[in-house]
Formats: structure tokens, C-alpha cells, sequence
């Protein structure tokens, strides 16, 4: 860059950028990208693991898309990410809205609101599984007192009533993942809202457009880049969502609250079937793909910029 | 005319008062109610655990339960085995993500775009699939059973998300033109790493910091595959074990177990917070 | 200045962790490592442990280092093991054939015939306990607790409705859950007169012992057929799903294997649990005490009554594993684990029977509980059928057969789903 630098200097300087990177790279190879190479690798063999292991080309995926519960499984966790995207990105605007005006408390209700985020997944389907479990339910309790229901809602209970992946069990698991991920896009979209320039609204405020106009004409454009990566982000860690589903109810009951993870995890684990768990994951790497090349084409984008 | 313009003010300024606090409240009531369910469960006598219909608050509180988790589980060295893990792969964790995060946003060079593109690949991973190959990995370098595997495999997790972070944070913390001018000054590109970029980052630092910790404190899975020693045994572990197969039988204990596996992260994190807020806004994109 | 003290801070936190870490070292002395499964309540279990490593060290000089495996993980710690990755010295666990042939040559438990003869086992434990720790007719465990299934009800209630005769027959059992079964104005169930027990997640177990009342199981004893898909065997499903259905004994949250039917019993909304396990009792006594003395057990009623096999069984093999770093040490382990007075120990603190006929004969198997249990071990086939694949078969939880089981308690047509079950059952046979 400078004309008269010295070549050694010039060439400490040219290597720091490599070196910087060097220690984040070699960690994810070794511990995420060779290990999910190994694992979809292993969707084209039998016996995966043991001395009886054997390639077996796409059996093990023709296997898998044969099962009636795959796709089951596939309407469960689509819908699972856009339904826990929707509500928990609406909550989370409305309670951004809120906790972004300057009344007292606000401070005291935010760290309010980040406790669901900062429960541990155990911890939490723990304590849902008793606030839905039938008998002891306070949630039946005062519905029950209030006259709303005539019988204790069987809310991980019942699988009869369902369209497609829409049952009770699994918008029971919905109120679970929408506490604990609501916090996070409140916390993004506030953060966004207070980084815009207030005289922004003042401008508007003079022009005479009312509260509303302005948050839909101000606000919203303004925070949309944060917004839109923040959705995307929790989309894919959605799709990918295993912690409530198995934790809560293994998936069950019937499969109703089963998500792609859950059943990655028991044909590795309980079938033994690496395989198929392979190929399933093959599947799913496939889905989430094309949401994350748009990603990274908006990344590229602005990365150049200096 | 004066004074009936100023009532109506009055009145709409109380309603919105009201509207506002209304919806916090219930909104407060989402949030907080199984915590408020586990504190009450955890202190009823045994006796009322199963009754139908349930307890809300028993007219004598029994800290019965607390006192056979003590005696059923080591519960302070869990707690001491995650806290450490915690905080060390929080420290590692930055450390790396720092470098990789500041080398993109900052530089630019060959295979910056593919160094990009991988750290994203990694999040698109469902975290269950890399686990069985990477633990016999580990398995292989004897690193099951031990501090140095589980924070080994939680600090390359938290790498990726948070370089991702970190990236954002370190373009738009500060302008160009600052670094610029440094350079000129006959700065190192390591100089200007140290004493500039990371104390003008470090609101976004605090705020990934944060992110990490969580990571590693929540996790489950992973260490109950990588270890199976009790002495290295995680808090989330010890809880999960607690339940049998519903926890319901034991509810007392296990509603007691999940308050004390949540308040020591709680604690910190209110402390923490509030530059989570402010690291998130320095970060958040502006442009 | 504040930066350097951050940078001190910083250092002296890296430092101290690469101390710790690497403070963490295997045992020097000679060990033995022991995982053992979670029964009853934990803190007895962990004291009696405690007490047996204790005298283990005092008498040997060899550490005994026990884990307590939670039924959750265990799956899944062995099924790793088997294939390389870490592994005890000594294993108390399960599905002992299944295991053996996936763990080859290299893994998995050492035969054991030594120790056996040693041990007089031929004639020490019960026959079914024996069959459970053999392949090709030698020892590659041994057993120690026994686990039957058995029927628990509440006497309060068997009282308050004027109940005197316990059933034997399925015909009796349907008459007597009716009589049991409260229900409110709109028709639902109140009170479920009957339900099964829901074991590691599904209702797989409750329905062999449902096909085993029937003389009937769910593949032959040496896995060369699936049974589940003929007549008998659908005979017996349908008769759990009429419970539900036909006789509206069973409320159909009970049927749905993510309620806790133990805690729906001990609450109160189950009057018979069908299946329920030994460590039942243990568990009323910690979350319900009022209940004391009125929750009792008998033996399950198969179809006919009188000598009929009506449940079944299960006994803990316990093996040494090939991959052991000290054989010798951890058979010394096993043969102090095997002692009565240590068994007679861990029995008292699991709440379980065990598979040594000495001692079962002690006086703590008198009481109402342990004797209803000591008689179904008479009438019970074995819950885990020694051959390589049952492993895949009764996989928990969900696994192919509990699936099927499970659709059918929701209501779906049994025939179809058992004969589904039967062909898959087939197809992982035709794999071997």
C-alpha cells in the first residue's frame, strides 16, 4: 500500500487478515463442517460406525422418503418456523413498541422480558410440561373456573383433532417456543428502533403525520434491515429447532410435535439407523439452502464496502 | 376552554398511560408465570404435589424439596462445572471470534467470500448431526470426560454466530476514516486491531459476550453425549437427570432443581443486560 | 492503565484455565468404573452405592467409581459404546444380545462362565433371570435386580365403591374397572377404571404383557417370525383399545403416552394401573404419602385367569465389558457386587425384587408389595427376548411396535396396525 514500506513489513501486513481468521476456521472444520461432512456422508451407508459397514448408494433415502412420518414430520417443522416466526416477531414488535417509550419501569420490564430467552431448554420444558399436563394444570384450573371449558384441555394429550400439522399438542408447544424466542426479536427490534434519529420523527411530527403513520412510514422501513435478518436467522435456527420438541414430548404424541431434528436424533439414537439419520439431514441441509444463499448474497453484497 | 382542552388531555394521556401499562402487564404475566408455578410448586408440602385441582399457593411453605435435591444431586459442583465451562469458552470464544470477525468486516482479500460463506454454512447445521462423528473424534484424543472436549466443541459453536456478530459490529462501530488516518500514522494493521477497533467495539463485544455464555450454559445435548462422569457433569445435565421419565412424581424436587439451575444465570445476566441493549444498538445496521 | 489491567485479568483467567484442565487426570490406584441405571429414589441408591464402594476399597484397595445413568441416556451410552466409544469397565444395563452383536469382536461383554460356576449360578437365580444374562448358552452376565410387572390399585377406592374381589380374568378386570369408572354429565371420564403403564416413553412394554395374558408375544422366542400380526396377538390389542373405546373404562388422555399414568394413579384418576413396576411403591412414598398402605399389588389378569402367564419380565444382566482395562479387577468387582448382603443392600434401596433366591427369601420381601411381586415372577415370560435385533424392535421410546400401539390406543384399525407392525418386524428380520 505505502511505496516505500519495507517488503518484510509489507508482508507481515498482507498475512494478518489470514492470520486472524486461521484460529475461527480451523475450529469450525474440526469441530462442525468435517463432522456434518462425516454425518452425510454416512447416509450413503449401512451399519455406519461398526466393521459390517457397507455403501449403499440412496437406499437409505429412498428408505427415509418412504416413511409416511417423514412427511409428517417435513409440514411439522415448516410450520413450526413460520408459525413461531410470526407470533414471536409480533409479540416481540409490540413489546419493543412499548418498552421503547420513556415511561418508568421500562428498564425493570425488559430484564423482565429477556428471562424466557435466558431459561435453559430444560429447565423451561420442565416447567411447561406441568403447566400442560392435564390434571395439574392452572392453566385448565382457571378455565375450568372461569366456565370457558367443560373438561381439562389435554393440551399434550389429544392428537385426534389435527389438520395437517395443525393440533393441539403442537400450538402447545408453539406458546412454549414463542415465550422463549419472542424476547429475542424484541431485543433486536428495540435495539434497531433506538438507533434510529429522532429527527426523523421530528421532521413528521412537523408535517403532521400521527403516531401510527409514522411508525409504518418511519419506523418499519428503518428497521427492516435488522428485522429481515434477524427473521432469517431465527427461521433457519428454527427449522432446525430440536430442544422444546424433544424435550417436551419426544415428538410425540403421534408425531404431532416432532420436528426434522427430533427424528434425525432417533434414527441415529434409538434405531441405531446413522444412515438414515444422514440422509434425513441431506434433506433438510437442501431446505434451508436456498433462504440461506439470498443470506449471504445480502452479506456479499455489503461486505465489499469499506 | 383552556381548562376543558387541558382535561382532555389529562384523560387521554391516563388512558394511554393505561393502555400502556395493561399491556405490559400482561405481557409481565406471559413471561414470568412459570417461574412464578415452579417457586410456588417448589415449595409445597409433599401431600398437595398431586391434588386435584392444583395448589396455586400453599398455605405453608415446606423447603422439604430443596433439601433432597441437596442430598440427591451435587448440586454446587454442577454448578461450579458449568460456570466454569461458561466462562471459559466465553473468553475463547470472543477471542477467536474477534479476529475472524474483525478480518472480514475490515480487510479485503482472497477467499474472504468462501471464509464468509463457511462461517454461515455452519449455521445452517442442526446441531444434533455433527454431534456422533465429532464425539468419537474426541473420544479418540481422550477428550471425553473432561473439561477441555466440552468447551472445546461449545467454543468452535459460539465461533461462528459470533464472528457473524462481531463483523457487523466492528463496521458500523466506527467510521473508515479513522483507521485511514492511523495507517497513516505509521499504525500496524495489529495496532490498529488492538487500540482502536476493539475499544470502540466494545458495547458489541459485551453484547456477543453475552450471546455466548448463553450458548454454552444452555446447552444439554451435546455434553450429556461428550460426558458421562458426574464430576464433569453440567448443570442442565444434573436437571435433566432429576426427571425420570415425566418428572411429575417427584415435582416438587424437580420444580426446585429448574429454580436453582436458572438463578445464577439470571443473576448475571441482569447485571449484563443492560449492555446487551446498548451493544445491540450500536450494532444494529445502520446502512 | 484500564487496559492493562483487563489484559492481567485476561492472562491470569487463560492461565489459570489450562491449570485446571489439565489438573484432570485418570486415577492413579487401581479402579474399577461401574454404570449402573437411576431406580427408585436416587438418594437411597447413591447411599447404598456409596456404602458398597466403601467396603469395596476397604476389603480389595480397589476404588470402585460408580455412575448413575438416567434410563434417557443410557440408550444411547451404550449403543456408543458398542461401537468404540467410551465405555465402563463393568455394566449393569439392557438388551444384552442386541448389544453383543453390534459390539463385534472388539466391544461388548466378556463371556463369563468363570465367574458363574464360581457363583453357583446354575441354581442361584431364577430361571428366566438366567436366560436373560446367556448367549448360546453361556454366561456373559449375570443378574441381579428383577423387574415384574405387576397390577396396582387403590384400596381407598376399591373400598368406596364396595369392591371385594380382585379380578383375575379379562372378563373381571373390564366388570370391575366399570364399577370403578366415574364420569360427569357430558359423558367424559372422571375417573379411568383401568389404564396401562407408560414405560421409557411408549406403551411398548404394557402391551407385551398385554400379549403375553393372551399366550401370545410379539416375534417367537427365536426371532424367526413376527407373532404380532396373528390373530392372537391383534386379539389382545383389541382388548386394550376396547378399554378406551368399546368399554369407556379408560380415559383417552391416559391412552396418548405423554401423560404420566403413575401420577394420574397416585393422584387419584386411575383406580387400576395395569403393568405398574416395582419401584412404584418408592414412588408413592415420595410424592404421595397420604397414601400409605393403599396402594396394593397383585397379579395381572390374562384372559383366563387361574395359572395363565399373565406379565412380564425383566432382570438387569450385569456384564463385564471386553474393553475392561483390569479384567481381573472388575471380576473381583462382580463377584463382591453378587454377594447377598450387598444385594440384599441395593434391593432395599432401589425398592426392587432380585433374581437371587437366596435373597429373596429374607424377611424385607415379606411385606403385601414385595410378595405380589415375588408371585407374578411365577407367571411372567421375559420383557427382553435374547436375540440380536430386539434392540431395533423395542427401541425407546417410539420405537416400530410402540408406534403402532400407541395409534392404536388413539383408535386406528388394529388389524392393520399390527399387521404393519408384523412386516416391518419382517423386514428387519430378513436384514440379519
Amino acid at each position: 500500500m505505502k511505496k516505500n514500506e519495507p517488503s518484510l513489513q509489507k508482508l507481515q501486513n498482507d498475512s494478518v487478515p489470514y492470520v486472524m481468521l486461521v484460529p475461527g476456521i480451523i475450529g469450525i472444520f474440526f469441530v462442525n463442517i468435517i463432522p456434518s461432512l462425516q454425518a452425510l456422508v454416512m447416509g450413503f451407508h449401512s451399519d455406519s460406525f461398526t466393521a459390517r459397514q457397507t455403501f449403499v448408494g440412496f437406499q437409505k433415502f429412498t428408505r427415509v422418503l418412504a416413511l409416511q412420518e417423514f412427511w409428517q414430520v417435513l409440514g411439522n417443522t415448516f410450520f413450526w418456523s413460520f408459525a413461531t416466526l410470526v407470533f414471536a416477531t409480533v409479540l416481540g414488535i409490540i413489546a419493543a413498541i412499548l418498552l421503547n417509550r420513556p415511561y418508568p419501569l421500562k428498564g425493570f420490564f425488559r430484564t423482565v422480558f429477556l428471562i424466557p430467552w435466558v431459561t435453559p431448554p430444560v429447565v423451561a420444558a420442565m416447567v411447561w410440561k406441568t403447566l400442560f399436563n392435564e390434571t395439574l394444570s392452572p392453566i385448565n384450573d382457571v378455565l375450568l373456573r372461569l366456565g370457558m371449558i367443560d373438561n381439562p384441555i389435554g393440551f399434550l394429550a389429544n392428537p385426534s383433532w389435527r389438520i395437517g400439522p395443525l393440533s393441539v399438542p403442537m400450538l402447545s408447544l408453539l406458546l412454549v417456543n414463542i415465550w422463549n424466542v419472542f424476547p429475542f426479536m424484541m431485543i433486536m427490534v428495540l435495539a434497531a428502533m433506538q438507533s434510529v434519529d429522532a429527527s426523523y420523527y421530528e421532521a413528521a411530527t412537523i408535517d403532521g403525520a400521527g403516531r401510527i403513520r409514522q411508525f409504518f412510514f418511519i419506523t418499519i422501513p428503518l428497521i427492516m434491515p435488522v428485522l429481515s435478518i434477524s427473521l432469517l436467522l431465527q427461521g433457519i435456527w428454527q427449522f432446525n429447532s430440536f430442544n422444546f420438541n424433544y424435550l417436551v414430548a419426544y415428538g410425540g404424541p403421534l408425531n404431532t410435535t416432532k420436528t426434522m431434528a427430533v427424528m434425525i436424533y432417533q434414527k441415529a439414537f434409538a434405531e441405531f439407523d446413522y444412515g438414515q439419520a444422514g440422509a434425513i439431514s441431506a434433506v433438510m441441509l437442501s431446505c434451508v439452502v436456498i433462504p440461506a444463499v439470498f443470506y449471504i448474497r445480502e452479506q456479499l453484497k455489503t461486505i465489499d464496502k469499506r | 376552554m383552556k381548562s376543558y382542552a387541558k382535561r382532555v388531555r389529562f384523560i387521554a394521556r391516563t388512558v394511554h398511560y393505561g393502555i400502556h401499562y395493561l399491556l405490559l402487564a400482561i405481557i409481565f404475566v406471559f413471561a414470568i408465570f412459570p417461574y412464578f408455578w415452579m417457586l410456588m410448586t417448589s415449595l409445597k408440602p409433599r401431600e398437595l404435589l398431586l391434588a386435584i385441582p392444583p395448589v396455586w399457593i400453599p398455605k405453608q411453605f415446606d423447603l422439604v424439596h430443596y433439601l433432597d435435591v441437596f442430598q440427591r444431586m451435587p448440586f454446587l459442583l454442577y454448578l461450579k462445572n458449568s460456570l466454569y465451562v461458561a466462562t471459559v469458552t466465553t473468553f475463547f470464544c470472543i477471542l477467536i471470534a474477534c479476529l475472524s470477525g474483525y478480518s472480514l468486516s475490515r480487510y479485503s482479500f482472497k477467499g474472504k467470500k468462501l471464509s464468509y460463506g463457511l462461517f454461515i454454512a455452519t449455521q445452517l447445521v442442526p446441531g444434533v448431526l455433527p454431534l456422533v462423528p465429532f464425539y468419537f473424534t474426541l473420544h479418540a484424543l481422550r477428550l471425553t470426560n473432561s473439561y477441555t472436549g466440552i468447551i472445546l466443541s461449545y467454543t468452535t459453536w459460539g465461533i461462528a454466530f459470533c464472528t457473524m456478530m462481531l463483523q457487523g459490529y466492528f463496521k458500523t462501530a466506527y467510521s473508515v476514516e479513522i483507521e485511514e488516518s492511523a495507517t497513516i500514522d505509521g499504525c500496524t494493521r495489529w495496532g490498529i486491531f488492538f487500540r482502536i477497533a476493539l475499544p470502540l467495539a466494545r458495547p458489541g463485544i459485551v453484547a456477543t459476550a453475552i450471546f455466548s455464555f448463553l450458548l454454552a450454559w444452555n446447552d444439554y445435548i451435546w455434553a450429556s453425549i461428550i460426558n458421562t462422569s458426574g464430576q464433569y457433569r453440567l448443570l442442565s445435565n444434573g436437571v435433566q437427570d432429576f426427571q425420570s421419565q415425566f418428572g411429575n412424581l417427584y415435582m416438587g424436587r424437580t420444580m426446585a432443581t429448574g429454580l436453582l439451575a436458572t438463578i445464577p444465570a439470571l443473576i448475571l445476566f441482569s447485571f449484563a443486560q443492560k449492555h446487551l441493549v446498548s451493544g445491540l444498538s450500536q450494532g444494529a445496521v445502520k446502512g | 492503565m484500564r487496559n492493562k489491567v483487563i489484559a492481567a485479568m485476561l492472562i491470569v483467567l487463560l492461565a489459570g484455565s489450562v491449570v485446571f484442565a489439565a489438573g484432570t487426570k485418570e486415577p492413579q490406584a487401581k479402579s474399577v468404573s461401574f454404570w449402573m441405571q437411576a431406580y427408585g429414589d436416587r438418594a437411597e441408591q447413591m447411599v447404598a452405592m456409596d456404602t458398597i464402594a466403601r467396603n469395596f476399597k476397604a476389603e480389595t484397595g480397589i476404588t470402585l467409581n460408580y455412575e448413575i445413568i438416567d434410563w434417557s441416556n443410557a440408550m444411547n451410552k451404550y449403543s456408543l459404546a458398542m461401537r468404540g466409544g467410551e465405555s465402563p469397565d463393568v455394566a449393569e444395563w439392557f438388551f444384552l444380545t442386541s448389544f453383543a452383536q453390534m459390539g463385534g469382536d472388539a466391544y461388548g461383554p466378556l463371556q463369563i462362565n468363570d465367574v458363574a460356576e464360581e457363583l453357583g449360578a446354575d441354581s442361584l437365580y431364577y430361571d428366566a433371570a438366567k436366560l436373560e444374562c446367556m448367549i448360546g448358552g453361556d454366561y456373559y452376565a449375570l443378574p441381579w435386580r428383577m423387574d415384574v410387572r405387576i397390577m396396582a390399585y387403590r384400596k381407598d377406592m376399591f373400598d368406596a365403591a364396595g369392591i371385594t374381589k380382585v379380578p383375575e380374568t379379562w372378563d373381571e378386570l373390564v366388570q370391575t374397572a366399570k364399577r370403578l369408572t366415574t364420569t360427569d354429565a357430558n359423558g367424559n371420564i372422571q375417573v379411568s377404571g383401568a389404564a396401562y403403564y407408560i414405560t421409557r416413553g411408549d406403551f411398548f412394554q404394557s402391551s407385551m404383557a398385554t400379549m403375553a395374558q393372551n399366550g401370545t408375544s410379539v416375534i417367537d422366542l427365536n426371532g424367526t417370525k413376527a407373532l404380532i400380526g396373528e390373530p392372537k396377538a391383534i386379539e389382545a390389542l383389541q382388548f386394550m383399545q376396547d378399554l378406551v373405546l368399546k368399554h369407556k373404562v379408560m380415559n383417552p388422555s391416559h391412552a396418548s403416552a405423554t401423560v404420566d399414568t403413575m401420577q394420574e394413579f397416585l393422584s387419584g384418576r386411575i383406580a387400576i394401573l395395569l403393568g405398574a413396576n416395582p419401584d412404584a411403591i418408592k414412588m408413592q412414598q415420595a410424592s404421595a404419602p397420604q397414601l400409605d398402605g393403599k396402594v396394593i399389588g397383585a397379579r395381572l389378569p390374562s384372559k383366563q385367569g387361574g395359572t395363565s402367564v399373565s406379565s412380564i419380565m425383566y432382570a438387569a444382566p450385569v456384564s463385564i465389558m471386553k474393553t475392561a482395562r483390569d479384567v481381573d479387577a472388575a471380576k473381583t468387582f462382580l463377584k463382591f457386587f453378587m454377594r447377598d448382603e450387598n444385594q440384599l443392600l441395593i434391593s432395599k434401596a432401589t425398592g426392587l425384587i432380585n433374581a437371587n433366591k437366596r435373597v429373596m427369601a429374607n424377611e424385607y420381601f415379606e411385606s403385601q408389595w414385595f410378595q405380589a411381586l415375588a408371585d407374578q415372577a411365577n407367571f411372567a415370560l421375559n420383557g427382553d427376548i435374547p436375540v440380536p435385533f430386539w434392540s431395533r424392535i423395542s427401541a425407546f421410546p417410539q420405537g416400530p411396535v410402540a408406534n403402532a400401539v400407541n395409534q392404536i390406543l388413539a383408535g386406528s384399525n388394529v388389524k392393520q396396525q399390527a399387521e404393519q407392525a408384523a412386516r416391518e418386524i419382517e423386514r428387519i428380520i430378513a436384514e440379519q
